[in-house]
């Protein structure tokens, strides 16, 4: 039996699970370690009460965000060896629309995504793959709104900086 | 910070058009999908039942043992002398003839407040219509019981057995439609 917030839970993670993964993921670097963080976050946010939450999805983000930054303290602690981070985008998925459309920009692109600031990568991923407004993601990171949309501004400044560069 | 999406400084902010190209290349990236394990982990944990909740029924589980245990230590805790006056049934006529007996030597104390334990078998025998007074038929039933009763002599402070077998004959009238 699912009760109400059980499925709320359920209903957010189907909502966001691209976008807080993610985050998790530009933030691990390691898509194992994404997933446990996934996991913490929606373990913890199970022993919450959620139905009464005004922004329950903010919650989720801010709940994935701090999992994520616990994986990468512990892995820190337990590993001498630096791993090599996964990217954030993965281009071996063959797809022949998207190869034959701008697929030279878009890998551009996503190499300077990774290229970014934490911060501003940070932001350019809850505010693209997670949908959220600017204020949900101040809210998230604990941030003025301003500085929020600064960091956002700043980020996409220098991607299209560099793709006017290639073309 | 504790922002809403109701008291942003500025709208316009959401819809800048200046970047409007380099987020549409931003949103046909191939960013990297969780994979379905995950998605099962999710649900898995949504289908457990919460700790609060499993809390709450562990909580009234107790509760109600308690109350049993509160309701059932007077009965426990009855003397004896009581529990056989209290299956004493006053309409009921009495066999003269077979007097409750007790089969142990020692007798229970009237005053035995250490008892702790007390069974009774009875069996019920109708024996049919036996007479007939002032016109209407009377039927018997015959009650055998064996009340056993575990107490500590308070002379001894040894447990005791207490049997107390009993014959009842009850009589009663037929109404007549």
């Amino acid at each position: 039996m699912v009760c109400v917030a059980d499925a709320l839970i359920l209903d957010i993670y189907q909502r966001h699970r691209r976008g807080l993964f993610a985050l998790a993921l530009s933030i691990t670097g390691c898509p194992m370690r994404a997933e446990d963080a996934v996991h913490d976050a929606f373990a913890r946010l199970c022993r919450m009460d959620l139905a009464h939450a005004s922004n329950a999805d903010a919650y989720a983000f801010i709940a994935v965000r701090n999992a994520a930054l616990d994986q990468v303290r512990r892995s820190d602690r337990a590993m001498s060896v630096e791993q090599v981070p996964v990217a954030l985008f993965d281009f071996s998925v063959s797809d022949p629309e998207r190869r034959a459309m701008d697929w030279e920009q878009q890998q551009c692109v996503a190499r300077e995504v990774e290229k970014l600031s934490a911060d501003q990568r940070e932001v350019v991923v809850m505010r693209i793959y997670g949908g959220l407004r600017f204020a949900q993601i101040a809210a998230i990171l604990g941030a003025p709104l301003p500085t929020v949309v600064a960091r956002y501004r700043r980020a996409l400044q220098r991607l299209k900086q560099r793709l006017e560069s290639i073309v | 910070m504790n922002y809403s999406d109701h008291n942003l400084p500025d709208l316009r902010i959401e819809d800048d058009s200046e970047f409007q190209e380099i987020e549409d290349i931003l949103r046909r990236l191939p960013v990297r999908e969780p994979s379905a394990m995950i998605d099962h982990r999710i649900e898995a944990l949504t289908r457990q039942v919460r700790w609060v909740d499993a809390a709450r029924f562990m909580g009234l589980g107790a509760a109600a043992m308690l109350a049993l245990a509160i309701g059932a230590w007077p009965l426990l805790h009855r003397p004896a002398s009581q529990l056989v006056a209290a299956d004493r049934n006053p309409t009921a006529i009495e066999n003269p003839r077979q007097r409750p007996s007790v089969s142990n030597a020692s007798k229970p104390a009237k005053s035995a407040s250490s008892l702790l334990l007390e069974m009774t078998n009875s069996r019920i025998t109708d024996d049919g219509v036996v007479a007939v007074l002032d016109g209407t038929p009377v039927q018997r039933y015959h009650t055998h019981s064996i009340q056993k009763v575990w107490m500590v002599d308070p002379k001894t402070g040894k447990p005791v057995l207490v049997t107390i077998p009993r014959d009842q004959v009850t009589l009663r009238r037929i109404e007549a439609y």
